[in-house]
């Protein structure tokens, strides 16, 4: 009982320096709250994916549009404007690096923007490698390649990163069709 | 009056069968005793959703932009309503955003504290919906030992665990090997805190258009602690 009173003493002060805090136990409580959700097209999503360039390498696509890769470009047949090419595809047994668009005159292929609210590391995966081109991401700046084990430096809140995707067809034969590739662009907090 | 007598004769009549009753039957009674509740904001409830639990005006949850107040009460908009310069998530992707808020435990009993599957639809939970599906999450929580294994996805925090159960509520078996060993997960002593967060994914049929709102009912359940919990009891059972 004396123990009691003292707890009760505790909690009245409690409210007085906190206002409105309760001082009592509670059984049980529950909350309802509302949490709403919405979509966006890639380059204003969290998580900011931007084209660069003329060429359609990088095109964003869709709705709500999303980043996609086209390699060669789709239009790279237009390219160089004066004199245009119309490459069939990549070589087989290769590396090949593409830091910007067919038509860009800039470098970056395509930017990772953090339209978050924390500094971010980015970086690619893909999940199934097997017969099938390997690509991964690059920073355009530094050449980097940008891997889980080694994400790009920190990228802080409504900053860019320029990057490009590095293609390697190490034993992936030649044909007709093009190879569909699923690049996983992961952006995690820093320091998670 | 005439009416009020028969009644008091059934009364009597009653209370002859059954001895020990009372025979002085009444119709109503009318007793006034105070009850006075307050209410408070959110960030200072009994159960408190608050990105700011010191209360020094900087908040310690790092990601409270996606948080609205109305009359004390929050909301988490992640879209075009949050303080973020992106006004929604990406298609096609998994966006996991912890530390939203902390849920803290300012009663005096220890509680176990999940989210009611129940009032998330079906089609918008993780578990089972399709498009915009969400799930609520607990990290940096301070009871139980489950810890997460194996590859976890990026940004998953190892002792992150499903606020819903996955769907089963808090005797999840997804993370205890029995039903108390998972509730211990979600308890929260007096004082005690976790981060809340939310696991959001959207898949190839969403559009520009594509929007959910959901209203979650958040459970804080003293009854719910299990026997075998083992807690250090600072503050409970007064």
């Amino acid at each position: 009982m004396k123990r009691r009173t003292l707890m009760a003493g505790l909690g009245s002060l409690t409210a007085g320096s906190v206002l409105a805090v309760g001082s009592g136990a509670f059984t049980s409580v529950s909350a309802r709250r509302t949490v709403s959700v919405q979509t966006a097209a890639d380059y204003e999503s969290l998580l900011g994916l931007t084209q660069i360039g003329a060429g359609e390498r990088s095109e964003l696509d869709g709705t709500p549009s999303q980043l996609e890769f086209t390699l060669p470009g789709d239009d790279e047949d237009e390219y160089p404007s004066q004199d245009p090419t119309n490459p069939q595809g990549l070589g087989t047994d290769s590396v090949y690096r593409f830091g910007q668009d067919a038509g860009a005159e800039t470098s970056g292929l395509f930017a990772v923007e953090n339209l978050g609210t924390q500094p971010v590391q980015v970086y690619s995966t893909q999940s199934d490698t097997s017969g099938v081109p390997e690509v991964t991401m690059y920073n355009v700046e530094t050449g980097n390649l940008l891997t889980k084990n080694s994400p790009s430096a920190t990228l802080p809140t409504a900053n860019r990163l320029l990057c490009g995707l590095e293609v390697d067809t190490h034993g992936v034969p030649v044909r007709e069709t093009e190879y569909d590739v699923t690049l996983t662009i992961t952006a995690v907090a820093a320091g998670d | 009056m005439e009416r009020r007598k028969f009644i008091a004769g059934l009364g009597s009549l009653t209370a002859a069968g059954a001895a020990g009753i009372g025979t002085g039957a009444f119709t109503t009674v009318q007793a006034n005793r105070s009850v006075s509740v307050s209410v408070a904001d959110d960030t200072d409830a009994l159960l408190a959703l608050t990105p700011d639990p010191d209360d020094d005006g900087t908040n310690e949850s790092e990601n409270a932009d996606y948080l609205s107040w109305n009359n004390g009460k929050l909301s988490i908009n992640i879209d075009s309503a949050a303080g973020t310069t992106g006004s929604g998530v990406n298609a096609n992707a998994t966006t996991q955003i912890n530390d939203l808020f902390k849920v803290v435990n300012q009663g005096t009993q220890a509680a176990v504290v999940y989210v009611d599957p129940d009032s998330i639809s079906d089609s918008n939970l993780t578990w089972s919906g399709s498009g915009i599906t969400i799930d609520p999450q607990a990290s940096n929580r301070p009871n139980g030992d489950y810890t997460n294994t194996g590859s976890l996805a990026a940004g998953v925090e190892d002792d992150q665990i499903s606020l819903t159960g996955g769907d089963k509520g808090p005797t999840w078996s997804g993370v205890g090997s029995d039903d108390d060993d998972s509730l211990e997960e979600y308890v929260l002593e007096p004082g005690e805190s976790f981060d809340f967060g939310l696991y959001v994914s959207t898949d190839s049929t969403v559009d520009n258009t594509s929007s959910i709102s959901e209203t979650i009912e958040i459970v804080a359940d003293a009854t719910r602690v299990p026997d075998s919990y083992t807690g250090d009891g600072s503050g409970s059972g007064t």
